[in-house]
């Protein structure tokens, strides 16, 4: 084979997927994008759905291609936010003329669900058997697959990869180039208040069966919907929502460059962080090429990489289970020494011995296998499904709004209004 | 095991990866599964609170002692704004949620149809709304109306009323009132009026302790009337005649005719007898009898879980009836009929009825399309031609493709839609559309509710063609097939009026018999 | 008299306790419990501030008699419940600070009261104030009696039914081994839920009237 086609196959980089089995997984991520969002598409809104199709397409054959999870990951996750909340606001302003949900709409129970009332309504449910929200309940069971499906496969990955609010702190804490607000992995309790703000929105909400944290505490009302603003109450309510979005998702990311609201704030995410466990992928630091430089814990932007307290010589930071799996460790490693990996089979890989056994052959035949059987291992490999699945469940909420979005803009563009009606 | 692990665990994480997409296709029947697994029921307070007591009334009824017919006015005209379909009672809402009362008790009225002609601010124009409710029995109460000369009716002495709840549209600050008996409470009534369900709700504020007595449980009685709403007639109901006018209603008997044009009837009442049971001669009011809201024991028979035990046991009657049908009239041979017009040379939508009858569906797309080529304006052919497209979407073997071929039906179904002129290509059309839209996985596309509402436009158009025992049973189908749209869309409430508006008529053929029984509903000719 | 409010109590007890738990729950995890006789301790002088705040109740509902009727209105069970939401709010809140930051000086005062069994019994007395469903069943049962004592009873048999319903708590000890996390949460979670109940459930709740 010449060098010319062997640098085209081969990956870009040290962590980068070569060109076939980049191919082979994109192909499988594209007939899916395809079906999901073109297929479904008729008249105008297939142009925008044929867009929002190469972006993701795009943006996943660059990660496969580059190896930079996180980097692409981000786009690819800021993205979903940013489609998500005009197609929502949209919509609303289409069917109800105003983002104000008032007591008719709570009457009729068809205030839209996300995943993180779930969290919040877990115990009084456990308790008393009704979902203490107003949504319809079909809306309820259909978030509750979504975000079931995707927690059995990518545990808190849903919070890197899949969550349409999460863009917003993850953009943000991106923005400067260094920390002006310094916070350290030592620092326990920004980590675990999280679960202490899980503990308080589940046993508040059991106390009073309400549900407190969209009654009170969610950040991301003001871009999404929030009760009609017509008494003290409502208006205490609203200035919270707004203090909360502006300080815990925009100045407090950008301050420290963490993930402040996803890290310390978001009951859902402290109720995936239990739930992380039952996954078949891991996060994974090789003792071996690990220096100990601690540059990983650092970059996280969740300080979901602790140090071990105690102990001789380097000390090899612990992934812990509020980890997202964005991928930001691996980037930041001058190492290479930290990878997606599976539960009970860490650096194994399914083919590596059959390669060993074909290294020293020549001939055609055994190099066609070399190159078939790498190419398995790393269609094969944790961090390619991981990232394929991670990518696969974001489009199917980009194939809901990133569509309508997209073909908002466009009518915008040509008719001077993003609204349909 | 390490080695063992090495080969299963990214074969499994292969399988998911693959697996993965097919739930997102598949998410009608699963949520259904979650929704029934997990027993999701949300918490009634949003809603109003537990539903207490439903009371069903018929439906086309809104004729009042039985010749009432509306004002001769524009807004009225065509409409059934004053036929109430079902009234709620609900129980007592203390820990409120999402609002600022301390607490509430809420009632229900749904109308079969509703309108805002005139822009109310409630957003419903015509009809008046009395609730007349008692608390205590006869401890306290009234027989006579909130205003003389109102309604024209009296009440039950068993049950003299306590408290008036008034709704119409063009209330100040979006409320209707509330006052007793004796005029010492009067307070305004939370209205809120949903469109979508027809449905208006009224929420009475639990501050009066004459209205709290009922946190203790006990059973209360109501009397629910609706008129046509004219704020300078005494109580807002218009006043009834012999002729109608742009001032009066029209069809009155006598003028002891109540100025009602529906009440909700107990169960065993009949509307037009009770209100025509007036007498001229005394100048005594016709009398009413009150609904009972109360709390039924769990195990104790109510009328409705009769009628679910005599339907179930008559549903292997009728399964039968329909088996021996289907088998002494087989289906005809739609494949020798397309030989015979293609040997006859016939062309045209005949040709096409026959493609599409012999299920020939590329066929019936081709020759479709030829016609709307010479003859664009063709709505029969555009609408075969949106049928044929959509029936292919079944027979695809891949699901990218199966996809395709339902969004160009739905696009075909709406370039068809304006180019029918006359009621007969509407109803084709409104008809085909329905059971198509009802016929899509309702989990990807949606349209069950789309699907019940071509159903009932089709009702209408029957309806306009006048009575006969075709039309009819075409009218019973129309209102079966809304129903179940309604229950695939998860609206249960619609799919039961619907239903039981089915069930009234005479002539059901088996297969809406059955339709009926399957669900628990004895059709009314079945119960005599 | 006596049956019927132990059964009250066994039937109606889980409300009682998904009340309570919002208090209960914080409070027990975020002490450091290091064997059952702690935990039995704690969990006791809780469950004797809860019988002191019922029998007293049932004491003056029963001797109020008649009067009493208006106890049922909803608005006066409103204003009864801020009272109570911010007594427990309050408690929550200085006993979360005192935990997070010991070094405080009025956390040093507060210890004082606290430790020796006081903070227990208070969370007990102030949730046994809180005012649930099953509690004013059992209150509209009484007020009839025109009695205190009986009241009394009535209450203290009451009690003892809601109580199987605390029994759970006994079992804290036993994922000592896994508590440090736990505790460090619960005492986060005791500042949120205090502020939470202190503010909006009780403060609000009572003054501004609808504020809820």
């Amino acid at each position: 084979m010449s060098e010319k086609i062997r640098s085209i196959l081969s990956p870009r980089s040290a962590t980068g997927f070569s060109l076939p089995a980049t191919i082979l997984l994109s192909l499988g991520l594209g007939s899916w994008c395809y079906m999901f969002i073109v297929a479904r598409s008729a008249g105008t809104s297939r142009i925008a759905a044929w867009i929002v199709f190469a972006g993701i397409m795009a943006l996943f054959f660059q990660l496969l291609r580059t190896g930079q999870v996180s980097k692409y990951r981000r786009y690819f996750f800021v993205a979903i936010a940013l489609l998500f909340f005009p197609e929502f606001i949209a919509q609303l302003l289409e069917t109800r003329g105003t983002m104000m949900l008032g007591a008719a709409e709570i009457l009729k129970t068809e205030t839209p669900y996300c995943h993180i009332v779930t969290s919040v309504v877990l115990l009084p449910w456990l308790f008393t058997g009704k979902i203490v929200f107003p949504a319809g309940t079909g809306a309820i069971a259909s978030m509750l697959i979504i975000w079931g499906l995707a927690t059995l496969v990518i545990g808190r990955g849903w919070c890197s990869w899949a969550c349409f609010y999460g863009g917003w702190d993850d953009g943000m804490s991106r923005l400067a180039r260094k920390p002006l607000l310094k916070i350290g992995v030592a620092n326990k309790k920004i980590r675990y208040f999280g679960f202490a703000m899980l503990a308080f929105v589940g046993l508040a909400s059991l106390g009073t069966l309400l549900p407190v944290y969209c009654d009170w505490l969610c950040p991301f009302k003001i871009v999404t919907e929030f009760g009609a603003v017509d008494s003290l109450r409502s208006y205490v309510a609203f200035l919270m929502f707004v203090l909360l979005f502006f300080g815990l998702v925009i100045v407090l990311p950008f301050l420290t460059k963490k993930r402040f609201q996803c890290m310390s704030f978001c009951p859902m995410g402290a109720f995936q962080s239990l739930l992380s466990k039952f996954n078949l992928y891991r996060i994974s630091i090789d003792k071996d090429k690990c220096i100990g430089c601690r540059i990983c814990s650092d970059a996280c932007p969740t300080l979901s990489l602790s140090l071990p307290e105690t102990g001789e010589g380097k000390r090899v930071p612990i992934v812990t289970s509020t980890c997202t799996r964005c991928g930001e460790c691996m980037t930041a490693c001058p190492k290479n020494a930290i990878s997606y990996g599976y539960v009970f089979c860490r650096g194994k890989s399914l083919f590596g011995g059959w390669r060993e056994k074909l290294a020293g052959k020549k001939g055609a035949a055994a190099a066609a296998l070399r190159g078939i059987t790498g190419t398995m291992d790393e269609v094969l490999s944790a961090r390619a499904l991981f990232v394929y699945s991670g990518f696969f469940i974001g489009m199917v909420f980009l194939s809901t709004f990133g569509t309508g979005t997209v073909n908002r803009l466009i009518r915008l563009v040509v008719h001077g209004s993003f609204l349909m009606k | 095991m390490k080695n063992i692990a090495k080969i299963i665990i990214p074969l499994a994480a292969l399988a998911v990866a693959t697996a993965l997409p097919f739930p997102f296709m598949f998410m009608g029947p699963l949520m259904d599964g979650v929704q029934k697994t997990l027993r999701i029921e949300v918490d009634p307070r949003f809603s109003g609170g537990e539903v207490l007591a439903k009371f069903l009334d018929p439906m086309d009824d809104d004729r009042g002692e039985g010749g009432l017919v509306y004002p001769d006015l524009p807004a009225f005209r065509g409409k059934k704004v004053l036929d109430i379909v079902r009234y709620t009672v609900r129980r007592p809402v203390l820990n409120t949620a999402g609002g600022d009362s301390p607490g509430y008790w809420q009632m229900d009225v749904t109308l079969a149809e509703t309108g805002n002609p005139l822009n109310a601010p409630l957003g419903f124009s015509l009809p008046v709304v009395h609730i007349y409710i008692d608390v205590d029995g006869t401890e306290g109460g009234s027989t006579r109306t909130a205003q003389a000369d109102a309604e024209l009716v009296s009440f039950d002495p068993a049950h003299p009323w306590d408290y008036l709840i008034h709704i119409d549209g063009f209330a100040g600050d979006g409320k209707g009132y509330i006052v007793s008996f004796d005029r010492a409470y009067k307070r305004p009534v939370e209205v809120f009026f949903v469109a979508d369900t027809k449905t208006i709700h009224a929420r009475v504020e639990l501050d009066d302790p004459g209205i709290k007595r009922i946190l203790d449980g006990r059973p209360t009685y109501h009397y629910v009337v609706v008129g046509a709403f004219d704020p300078l007639a005494a109580g807002g109901f218009i006043p009834v005649i012999e002729k109608a006018g742009p001032r009066n209603g029209g069809g009155a008997r006598s003028t002891l005719t109540p100025r009602i044009y529906d009440w909700v009837q107990p169960e065993g009442s009949n509307q037009e007898h009770i209100l025509s049971s007036y007498d001229q001669s005394s100048g005594a009011y016709a009398t009413l009898v009150p609904l009972e809201a109360k709390v039924r024991p769990k195990g104790k028979d109510s009328s409705r879980e009769e009628s679910a035990k005599r339907a179930a046991m008559l549903l292997a009657t009728y399964k039968e009836k329909l088996a021996r049908q289907s088998a002494e009239a087989p289906p005809p041979d739609a494949a020798a009929a397309v030989e015979r017009l293609l040997a006859q040379g016939v062309g045209g939508i005949g040709l096409v009825q026959a493609y599409y009858r012999a299920q020939m569906f590329e066929k019936a797309e081709e020759t479709s399309r030829r016609i709307l080529e010479s003859s664009p304006d063709q709505a029969g052919a555009a609408t075969y031609l949106a049928m044929a497209i959509a029936r292919q979407s079944g027979q695809q073997k891949s699901p990218m493709k199966s996809m395709e071929f339902v969004t160009r039906a739905f696009a075909q179904f709406d370039k068809a839609f304006p180019l029918c002129q006359t009621p007969d290509e509407l109803l084709t059309l409104y008809l085909e559309r329905g059971r198509y839209f009802a016929a899509v996985p309702e989990s990807i596309f949606r349209k069950s509710a789309a699907a019940a509402d071509d159903y009932l436009k089709a009702a209408t158009i029957v309806k306009q063609q006048g009575s006969s025992s075709d039309r009819s049973a075409l009218l019973a189908d129309c209102y079966i097939n809304a129903a179940k749209a309604f229950a695939r869309s998860g609206n249960a409430d619609e799919a039961e009026i619907y239903y039981h508006k089915a069930a009234e008529f005479e002539n059901l053929t088996t297969e809406q018999v059955f339709a009926l029984l399957e669900r628990g509903i004895v059709p009314v000719a079945l119960r005599r | 008299m006596i049956q019927e409010g132990l059964l009250l109590g066994l039937s109606t007890g889980s409300f009682c306790a998904i009340s309570c738990a919002p208090a209960a729950i914080p409070f027990i995890f975020s002490e450091k419990i290091d064997g059952w006789k702690q935990n039995a301790g704690l969990v006791g002088m809780m469950l004797l501030g809860r019988l002191a705040a019922y029998i007293g109740v049932g004491f003056l509902v029963g001797a109020l008699g008649g009067y009493a009727v208006r106890y049922l209105d909803p608005e006066i069970q409103r204003r009864l419940l801020s009272v109570s939401n911010t007594l427990i709010g309050a408690l929550m809140i200085a006993s979360g600070l005192m935990h997070n930051f010991p070094g405080l000086k009025f956390c040093r005062k507060f210890q004082s009261v606290y430790r020796p069994g006081g903070g227990s019994f208070l969370y007990g007395l102030f949730t046994g104030l809180n005012i649930c469903p099953p509690f004013f069943m059992a209150a509209s049962r009484v007020f009839g009696k025109g009695d205190g004592w009986s009241g009394m009873l009535y209450f203290a048999m009451f009690f003892l039914g809601t109580s199987v319903y605390f029994l759970p708590l006994l079992g804290v000890h036993l994922f000592k081994d896994r508590l440090q996390t736990v505790r460090m949460v619960a005492r986060l979670a005791l500042i949120l839920l205090g502020a939470y109940f202190f503010l909006f459930q009780g403060i609000f709740y009572g003054s501004v009237g609808r504020f809820q």
